[in-house]
């Protein structure tokens, strides 16, 4: 995983086939998701679930402009504005134009695939802004100037022992490659970086229209430290992560984190209506 | 009982050896194997890339030559698949040939649940020789569902011992086109199923689909192996 231009895939991929640390990684990293999953899904009716949720996401889509407008609503009677962007360079500018307007400096995120799609980070950075993830291996992948190689696991690519190598040349702290030291050291980097932030952006598992409130699922608490303790919570996300209200959402919830991670819940789960 | 075979393209092209096990072995459970002359490809190809219109012009094709009441047996999950999955779909806006196509799909069988749930040659005392392992295509599992019946046929084979495949029904880096598209990684995909064949120290393995069997032969024979690839009904077939 070079963190070479997307645009040339083939080329880089011929080059990672080559690379036997990274095979070896993604095998076990693999092998570990698949076990785990098979194991979430057993004797559990996940079919009838699935039908469940797909019927849920296709009355969506059948009427996409409705629920936007519903969850446009909900949102703005429960205190948060809501913006609409056409494309990505319209969603950059907006979230740089309301980070502008109220001076900020510094700011944390929450692991989101939106937000690496349309290139965030990198436009921010260029206006002058900071921008760290906290979510521990996008910050391990940022801090090694790479993409993401995994919407789960986005440093599923590197192994302990590169991580540690990587920690002692870019943090400055002795070498360890125990993942408990390691997360340790990003602990406490990452607190700091919580404590000065002026914005939190974090992406939506789903967006709930009766209610107005965005759903996030996450691991390790990062995904509430960053949507409460800064003054300012922006959430990137796409129409279709509407549903209609909540009480479609524990379909979802049995779903999700068993289908990514064979957990039967992730170890938080936040659902945000509205401003505080 | 008669039914209609398609021979597929693969089959055609380049193992016409698995083509007559397959006929072989119908003609012993006492089935009368028609070959309708003028077929041609299902059009999963295209269909897989994209091509609609090339897909339903092929489909039209199938349909009007393998019309009838018997059944329509197919040696590949991928092809089956095609025939009872996609049929219906890609005539969604025209009833008539909608109803055409269901008929069609109703009747179609992928090899091994012809074997299974209309002959019941699970139970027939079939026989084989060796260690055989199982690949467990994509299409076949995923988009088919059918898992158990391979395994009930190879787990029945008197005088040979079936060994399980770590994570059989893995891709084997085939993928279609995606071969084509992307052959460093298919083939990198390939040697990691091959690693994990060589490993069961199986001397034969098999699966329902010759474009994926196609796929792992060369990744055998790159690694210098041994081990024999045949179709599920190559080694049944071999021990009537």
């Amino acid at each position: 995983m070079s963190g070479k231009s997307g645009l040339h895939f083939r080329e880089n991929a011929a080059q990672a086939v080559q690379d036997k640390s990274l095979r070896d990684a993604m095998r076990n990293s693999t092998d570990t998701f698949t076990t785990k999953r098979t194991l979430g899904m057993a004797s559990l009716p996940i079919e009838e679930w699935r039908d469940r949720a797909s019927g849920i996401r296709m009355k969506v889509l059948d009427s996409l402009p409705d629920y936007i407008e519903r969850f446009s609503a909900s949102a703005k009677a429960a205190g948060a504005s809501v913006h609409m962007a056409a494309d990505a360079q319209a969603a950059r500018e907006i979230v740089y134009g309301i980070l502008r307007d109220r001076s900020v400096k510094n700011i944390v995120k929450v692991k989101s695939m939106v937000t690496e799609e349309i290139h965030l980070n990198p436009y921010l950075e260029e206006r002058g802004m900071s921008v760290v993830e906290t979510d521990l291996g996008e910050y391990i992948v940022q801090i090694a100037g790479e993409p993401p190689s995994h919407i789960l696991a986005p440093a599923i690519h590197k192994n302990r022992r590169q991580i540690g190598r990587l920690f002692t040349e870019k943090l400055g702290v002795d070498y360890s490659d125990d993942p408990v030291v390691l997360t340790g050291i990003a602990r406490r980097v990452l607190r700091q970086e919580f404590l000065k932030a002026d914005a939190g952006i974090s992406g939506a598992n789903f967006a709930v229209a009766d209610s107005g409130s965005i759903c996030i699922f996450t691991n390790e608490g990062n995904g509430r430290m960053a949507t409460t303790l800064p003054p300012l919570h922006i959430a990137v996300f796409t129409i279709e992560k509407i549903i209609p209200s909540l009480t479609d959402l524990p379909t979802f919830i049995r779903l999700l984190p068993r289908s990514a991670t064979g957990q039967p819940l992730s170890s938080y789960l936040s659902l945000i209506p509205g401003t505080r | 009982m008669r039914v209609k075979l398609l021979g597929t393209c693969l089959v055609d092209t380049f193992f016409p050896d698995a083509g007559e096990a397959v006929v072989k072995l119908l003609r012993y459970f006492g089935v009368d194997v028609v070959y309708p002359k003028d077929q041609t490809c299902c059009g999963k190809p295209p269909n897989s890339a994209g091509y609609v219109d090339e897909a339903r012009h092929a489909a039209r094709h199938f349909i009007s030559v393998f019309q009838g009441d018997e059944p329509i047996v197919i040696p590949s999950g991928s092809c089956a698949s095609m025939v009872k999955i996609h049929y219906p779909e890609l005539f969604e806006n025209d009833p008539v040939m909608k109803e055409k196509a269901e008929n069609t799909a109703r009747r179609a069988y992928e090899l091994t649940q012809f074997l299974v749930h209309v002959l019941k040659a699970h139970e027939s005392g079939l026989r084989a020789q060796g260690r055989i392992t199982y690949h467990a295509s994509c299409q076949l599992t995923r988009e088919l569902g059918v898992r158990e019946e391979p395994l009930l046929l190879l787990g029945s084979l008197q005088g040979s011992e079936f060994v399980h495949l770590a994570h059989a029904d893995r891709c084997c880096g085939f993928g279609g086109t995606f071969m084509g598209k992307l052959p460093e990684v298919s083939m990198a995909i390939a040697d990691e199923k091959a690693e994990t064949i060589i490993r069961t120290k199986a001397d034969t393995v098999t699966g329902c689909d010759l474009g994926c069997l196609m796929n792992i032969k060369d990744a055998l024979k790159r690694a210098g192996s041994e081990v024999q690839v045949k179709h599920i009904a190559e080694v049944i077939a071999e021990g009537l």
